[in-house]
């Protein structure tokens, strides 16, 4: 195939969009891990349910607005949810019954979504006011995937700087490092995990909404993009919100110009990037201690 | 007559029922119970590695599948291939390629163990999913020969009769079963059970934690090669379904709602998840949902499994006997 500057840059387009996408899912899952010292394996499990909690506030309020926002906040009840009434409960009993429990999770959660929204791929249409498309060095690209971008770019921003800059940044830092400590000094470091727990939740939820027009919705969509946070947050480093950035990026376009260059091994070529950065450096690239 | 012989009397009778259960059970329910014989094989292989071990493997579906899919390519690329070669070739090759991850797999634990497994079999999928001219992709294998088992002296029995192909896989899993249940019992499955309490002392007691890991690991993908193997056999057909994530998690639920960490529990939960869930899918689409929710209770409210249960009722059992009988059975 005749690779022409157009080609590239779309296709390096459309991997900046599934990036931003990744990065979303994998940026509470890596939170998370650095907060709790352990992978939730229900994470996508909560971007799948953003999707269909989104789907079904579109289809009642008939605006893309307002499902963007609730979808996200439903997927995050459901996370603050979940981590007080389950996660909470096994805590004591160690890591290994923690991960068993995630992954009863995202049975339980795959089968609910099967039950209340069926089996059958559900048509999402992008919203009115982002579809068309802008004409990019001589190619048309359509808005809704730069909106994509965009949007998750500023939600990226928000969270670094909420995360770095702020009080509330501070203490949930704080609280990730040393939680003895900082409930010592007074801070209710239990709220302070579930609330960090729902942000994921809510994050993850939130790709979810906006990818729905692209990505579709199915009842397999968890499978699909969890695997690809599992990677990211892997070779990014477990715990490292940079790493998360770097991994998300490098996966996007892996991704993209994998399925136009070598389909037949973008998968097993992803999976091995996966497994040589755990056995040469289990921390990730970015992670701090092993 | 102590505890110990008392157990032993009752695992014999266990065992006898399921050598008789062709005489009394129908053939959908035999071949529900062959199921239940490999299955049991797969989620003790697992338990070795994360009730005795405490690692938990989120990629164990990578040693079945392989087993699986050596049996059936040799089966069909190999002319007059024996049905006990066939089995060994298929576990073999998943203690090979066993052997080959755990060179990577002893120098990971906790979730970086998990995560890794999860790499291995991911790679091992899209390997089986991309390479259609060999594994058939998403079609999978089918149409390979079921050779009969030639035993000298006696003659060849054939294979295609579902109580002859259920008493050769009772046997097959007996014997391995007792392999794993002898490994748990030599210095080395004592190494094992170390190494999970406190690897740092039991690297100070001077063993070599990465060679016993090394061990381990190979064995169980061993074991696992085997299930998978005679689950080829049984089913006569291998797709991506014996390789994927939603195999290696049915080793989980099966290892947990049984009990992990007891040798006894993942049979236990085999047969659950195969009865139960023959049973629960005929009455609901949902039975899915119903295993995961049994499973986040057991998690949460009954981490010993269903094995704890019947543990429980059984030495409550025996001391009422003993207080009736003057204490004699007691231990």
């Amino acid at each position: 195939m005749a690779l022409d500057l157009t080609t590239i840059l779309i296709t390096c387009l459309h991997g900046l969009v599934y990036g931003v996408l990744i990065f979303l899912v994998s940026s509470g899952l890596s939170i998370v891990f650095g907060m709790m010292g352990m992978l939730n394996l229900a994470h996508a499990s909560f971007y799948m349910l953003g999707a269909y909690l989104g789907y079904s506030v579109l289809g009642i309020t008939g605006n893309f607005w307002v499902s963007l926002v609730l979808g996200p906040l439903l997927a995050a009840a459901v996370g603050s949810l979940t981590e007080h009434f389950l996660l909470r409960p096994v805590h004591e009993a160690g890591h290994l019954f923690e991960l068993l429990l995630t992954i009863g999770l995202s049975l339980v959660i795959l089968e609910l979504v099967k039950w209340g929204w069926g089996t059958e791929p559900l048509p999402v249409q992008i919203p009115p006011s982002l579809t068309g498309s802008v004409q990019i060095l001589g190619s048309t690209y359509p808005i809704y995937r730069l909106f994509i971008f965009f949007f998750g770019l500023a939600v990226l921003t928000a969270l670094a700087l909420v995360l770095f800059k702020t009080n509330l940044g501070m203490i949930v830092r704080a609280a990730i490092t040393n939680p003895v400590m900082v409930s010592a000094l007074g801070t209710d470091t239990p709220l302070v995990f579930n609330m960090v727990f729902a942000l994921g939740a809510g994050l993850a939820g939130l790709a979810g909404v906006i990818a729905g027009p692209i990505l579709g919705i199915y009842p397999g969509m968890a499978t699909v993009v969890g695997m690809d946070a599992f990677v990211v947050v892997v070779v990014g480093g477990l715990g490292s919100l940079l790493g998360a950035v770097v991994a998300s990026f490098l996966i996007g376009e892996l991704q993209s110009f994998g399925v136009l260059l070598f389909p037949q091994f973008s998968l097993i070529l992803m999976f091995f990037i996966m497994a040589v950065v755990l056995s040469i450096k289990p921390q990730g690239l970015f992670g701090e201690k092993g | 007559m102590t505890t110990r012989r008392l157990n032993t009397a009752v695992l014999t009778i266990i065992g006898l029922v399921v050598l008789a259960c062709p005489s009394f059970l129908s053939t959908v329910h035999l071949r529900l119970m062959t199921e239940v014989l490999y299955y049991a094989l797969f989620a003790v292989s697992l338990n070795l590695i994360t009730g005795f071990g405490g690692l938990l493997s989120f990629g164990h579906a990578a040693y079945f599948g392989v087993g699986a899919y050596i049996t059936a390519l040799s089966l069909l690329h190999i002319k007059g291939l024996g049905l006990i070669p066939a089995l060994l070739m298929g576990g073999v090759a998943a203690g090979i390629i066993g052997a080959f991850f755990s060179i990577f797999l002893i120098r990971v634990s906790g979730t970086y163990y998990a995560m890794l497994t999860l790499a291995f079999n991911q790679l091992l999928y899209a390997v089986a999913l991309k390479w259609r001219a060999v594994t058939g992709g998403d079609d999978g294998l089918g149409g390979f020969p079921k050779p009969p088992l030639h035993i000298p002296l006696i003659g060849s029995i054939d294979m295609s009769n579902t109580a002859n192909f259920y008493w050769f896989t009772a046997v097959v899993i007996g014997v391995m079963l007792l392999l794993a249940w002898h490994l748990i019992r030599t210095p080395l499955g004592v190494s094992i059970v170390l190494l999970r309490e406190n690897e740092e002392r039991a690297r100070f007691l001077g063993h070599r934690t990465a060679a016993i890991r090394f061990y381990l690991f190979t064995i169980a993908a061993f074991l696992a090669g085997i299930a998978g193997s005679m689950f080829a056999m049984f089913q006569e057909f291998v797709s991506t379904g014996a390789i994927d994530i939603f195999k290696a998690v049915d080793a989980i639920l099966m290892m947990v709602i049984g009990g992990v960490g007891h040798f006894f529990g993942p049979m236990l939960g085999a047969m659950f998840m195969v009865f139960i869930g023959d049973w629960l899918s005929r009455l609901t689409d949902m039975w899915e949902f119903y295993i995961g929710a049994f499973f986040i209770a057991m998690v949460l409210y009954f981490r010993g499994g269903l094995i704890s249960l019947v543990l429980y009722a059984w030495y409550w059992l025996l001391r009422a006997v003993s207080g009736l009988w003057g204490r004699r059975t007691a231990s």
